[in-house]
């Protein structure tokens, strides 16, 4: 890599590096395991950064690289699961609704509710509802149609839907 | 655009109740797709496909909530600058 593109990639880094690391950390619940995976995603974008086009965008890039580690160690079973450091930050707030859906329910519960998701659901959520990211972009971090994302998020939201609601 | 536009889709059509939710619909179409909904619950007797609407918006609140401020410990962060620093004096190096 020559000075030119190291310094690109840094402007890069300083620019994403918390959006990165956050979602690194919705990913793998806990702090230490986010930091791994974030530090392993910039290590590998670095060494692939030729493979790069300029005119796309890193932050899509770098989130697809960082999903496939993610990916990868969940199915080697690396990773470990613990969403209590999650679930504990905001354990407290409760949403107030008139419906019966979510009545009383505490985010807490949401998130315990996102986690049981199946990944393809989880992730578009994530992406999504988290994150903001528009349809487009998500497409492009998953390498699907936008109307896959749209469709996922719906039964992803169904599922949710389905596990939140207060039978009376 | 006319108003016929969503008439194809059924009220509860995924389509529709994301890009509604998700904020995807310009003014004009919210507005007539808040129209079929109305009209749903009047001639078909639907409510199905309205407390699709507010669920779901209720849903995505909560998610958003959630998110969180957080960012890149310090110490993660030089880590990663010093590596690329190092790369850079190598490259000089040549
Ligand atoms: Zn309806």
């Amino acid at each position: 890599m020559n000075q030119e593109d190291i310094a690109l990639f840094e402007r890069y880094f300083l620019e994403y590096k918390d959006d990165v690391y956050r979602v690194a950390y919705y990913f793998t619940r806990n702090k230490d395991d986010a930091e791994d995976l974030a530090q392993d995603a910039f290590m590998r974008a670095y060494r692939f950064f030729y493979r790069f086009h300029r005119d796309s965008n890193f932050k899509s890039w770098i989130l697809r690289i960082m999903r496939n580690i993610y990916l990868t160690n969940v199915q080697k079973n690396k990773s470990t699961i613990n969403a209590d450091e999650l679930i504990q930050s905001t354990a407290t707030s409760t949403i107030n609704v008139e419906s019966n859906f979510l009545q009383g329910i505490q985010i807490k519960q949401i998130q315990k509710a996102i986690e049981k998701l199946p990944e393809d659901f989880r992730e578009v959520i994530i992406l999504c509802d988290l994150e903001s990211l528009p349809y487009e972009q998500i497409a492009e971090i998953l390498k699907i149609p936008i109307g896959t994302v749209r469709s996922r998020l719906h039964r992803g939201r169904l599922l949710l839907k389905e596990r939140l609601t207060v039978h009376e | 655009m006319n108003s016929n536009i969503f008439s194809p889709l059924g009220c509860c059509d995924e389509r529709l109740v994301t890009d509604f939710v998700d904020k995807r619909m310009t003014k004009k179409e919210a507005t007539l797709y808040l129209r079929k909904i109305e009209n749903c619950a009047k001639v078909k007797n639907c409510q199905r496909c309205k407390k699709l609407l507010d669920d779901f918006t209720i849903l995505k609140e909560g998610c958003t909530s959630m998110k969180q401020p957080l960012v890149m410990p310090d110490t993660l962060e030089h880590k990663l600058l010093n590596r690329l620093h190092e790369a850079l004096i190598q490259t000089k190096n040549k």
